[in-house]
């Protein structure tokens, strides 16, 4: 019996140290991805003095397009990344800070390639995309999959994301300029459109603007 | 208690469980080949078939040729419940060689396994089902075991006969899994169940005890529970090879599984002083437990996963009736270092997924099956889960509700619904 008791004690303590395992592992994770949300905050604001760079640049040479690519790709990869921290549903309030932050230099970026189609004569088309949770638009996730393949198409296509139930005064503000009532919504140089677009759809009506 | 609680207890357990299987296994690995016999002992096989003409000459042919000295065994083949077919006509060509074939017009397994009880001198009585076959040298594997008089019955390895679609392959590799299962627990003394396709008794227990439950639709399930509630031991030889034609249609599968978990309710319930006593070692205290506490998390995973998979199917239902192609949703998945996420709950899985392995691989090894597993395996991975929670839920909604169930020539109504009218009424 005391053989039997050995047994059960060697699995029970080995259990423990699998859980202990696994919790710090999983810790670790998370610390990591805390990291990465930190990370991430602090690229955005960099980022945000950048634009404010570019801006002071609008004044001198705006027609020089060089460091654009890079910031569109930069903002393109925030933008996915912080869908899936949203997804994951992990440190709410940070995401939502780094949301807002987000949404404002998207804003910026949507001015600024406006006042650059203005001065230089260039024909970057914008998009803006509305968006619900998924309890209110089961679409959504696809129609944001479709403005993807549209992005990855047409590199000259600016696509800004903006969560219709936001509280953010920027983004509020957009949505009553544009009076956009249901999601999802799109707003494709400046005209307003509601309800789903598909990849091919969408083209067209770039086209036709 | 919240969803998380749950996963992680469950978790636990299934790995505490897991290591202590594994550590019993490591233990005595060593003591994994049969005792041999030392006194050869009078042996009766019997054949209860109702309705067995496909399968019934070649299970009396496979009986026949066990090797087994022929003055110490005898073999009855009892046609039961009125076999609508040629089951018995083909029996009794065997009488010539000696076979005993009665036909009874009752029906039931039991009945004729009582009959034959009543009628054999026998010291070791064996079941054999008529869709059964065994290897040659299965007697002589098993019943060494009966070498030590605690021992009061034992069971072989069984195995899947054929393996010619999904069904059948994924129940080869379920079996393969319970063989090793079942040497774990013979080392812990909790054998709690023993093939009732092909199984070694000691006459003597039922002479002390009685024979077999004829009101039970899984009288052998009843019969293990009850040689421990004698406290007795059950052993098993996982050298020896049974082979058993399983369900190749799902549907039969289905109530061949309702039958037999019907069954575990029913003996649980009446035996539950049993499998929930200190008094009865790591078969009360942890094997039976986490037997039950196990179907009640898979059940429970089971929910989880179709309430994912429903919310799968309305994603790409909007997807699809939006214009777009459904395909674009597998574009969410992310493969970068960034959307890797490790949590306690897919370390543990990786686990378990790791030790059923082992445990499969080990099976396979001991009891010397060749058959190939790999899309057996791939299907157990992926389907089990899903079958064996509704075979289950199946189970236990006809314990509660289920009206009139026929299984062979066996009538089944002892639902508590169907129990509780007729108490009422009287």
């Amino acid at each position: 019996m005391a053989k039997g008791k050995s047994k059960v004690v060697a699995a029970l303590s080995l259990t423990i140290l699998i859980f202990l395992s696994g919790f710090v592992l999983g810790n670790l994770s998370v610390s990591s991805k805390l990291g990465l949300v930190q990370d991430l905050q602090n690229e955005i604001y960099t980022e945000s003095l950048g634009f404010e760079v570019l801006f002071d640049m609008v004044e001198t040479n705006l027609c020089d397009e060089s460091s654009l690519g890079d910031i569109n790709y930069h903002l393109t990869d925030f933008g996915e990344r912080l869908s899936y921290l949203e997804e994951k549903g992990d440190e709410q309030e940070a995401v939502k800070i780094l949301k807002n932050q987000y949404n404002a230099l998207e804003i910026k970026h949507f001015l600024l390639i406006n006042k650059i189609n203005n001065e230089c004569g260039t024909k970057y088309s914008t998009i803006l995309y509305f968006y619900g949770p998924k309890s209110e638009c089961r679409t959504c996730l696809t129609q944001g999959l479709e403005l993807s393949n549209v992005k990855s198409d047409n590199h000259d296509i600016m696509i800004y994301s903006f969560d219709y139930t936001s509280g953010f005064a920027p983004v509020r503000n957009l949505i009553n300029t544009y009076e956009i009532e249901r999601v999802p919504a799109l707003v494709i140089d400046g005209i307003k459109y509601e309800g789903y677009f598909t990849e091919s759809k969408i083209s067209g009506l770039i086209d036709s603007n | 208690m919240s969803s998380i609680v749950f996963i992680y207890v469950a978790l636990f357990i299934t790995t505490f469980t897991g290591l202590l299987f594994l550590i019993t296994f490591f233990e005595n690995m060593n003591k994994m080949s049969n005792p041999g016999i030392r006194k050869y002992p009078t042996v009766c096989i019997v054949i209860p078939a109702h309705n067995e003409e496909p399968s019934i000459a070649s299970t009396i042919e496979s009986a026949m040729a066990i090797d087994y000295p022929k003055n110490k065994i005898e073999i009855f083949v009892v046609e039961n419940g009125e076999s609508k077919d040629r089951t018995y006509a083909i029996a009794k060509k065997y009488r010539k060689y000696g076979i005993k074939v009665i036909s009874l017009k009752k029906g039931g397994k039991g009945h004729a396994m009582n009959y034959v009880l009543k009628k054999t001198k026998s010291e070791i009585f064996i079941t054999m089902d008529a869709d059964t076959f065994a290897d040659k040298d299965v007697l002589k594997k098993m019943l060494g075991y009966f070498n030590n008089p605690d021992v009061m019955a034992v069971a072989p390895t069984m195995k899947s006969k054929t393996n010619e679609n999904l069904s059948q392959k994924i129940q080869n590799i379920e079996y393969l899994v319970g063989a090793f299962l079942r040497k774990v627990y013979h080392f812990l003394d909790s054998v709690y169940v023993t093939p009732g396709a092909f199984t070694a008794y000691r006459k003597s227990f039922f002479d002390k005890y009685g024979g077999f439950d004829t009101k039970n639709i899984t009288e052998d399930i009843e019969m293990t529970l009850r040689i421990q509630a004698k406290r007795y031991k059950i052993a098993n030889a996982i050298d020896a090879s049974v082979y058993t034609i399983t369900p190749k249609k799902m549907n039969t599968l289905f109530w061949q599984r309702v039958r037999w978990y019907l069954g575990y309710i029913e003996s649980t319930i009446q035996y539950r002083k049993v499998l929930f006593s200190t008094k009865h070692g790591y078969l009360g205290t942890v094997i039976a437990p986490t037997a039950i506490a196990s179907i009640v998390y898979m059940i429970y995973l089971f929910v989880i996963l179709v309430g994912e998979g429903i919310k799968t199917v309305i994603d790409i239902f909007y997807a699809s009736i939006s214009g777009t192609n459904p395909l674009l949703l597998l574009q969410q998945i992310k493969l970068t270092p960034f959307y890797f996420h490790v949590s306690i709950v897919s370390f543990v899985a990786v686990l378990a997924i790791i030790v059923s392995l082992l445990m499969f691989f080990i099976a396979k090894s001991y009891s010397s099956d060749k058959s190939d597993y790999k899309v057996g395996y791939l299907g157990f991975s992926l389907l089990y889960i899903f079958l064996f929670a509704v075979w289950w839920i199946s189970a236990i909604y006809y314990k509660i509700f289920g009206n009139e169930l026929r299984f062979g020539g066996v009538v089944w109504r002892n639902s508590l619904v169907s129990n509780f009218k007729l108490a009422y009424n009287k």
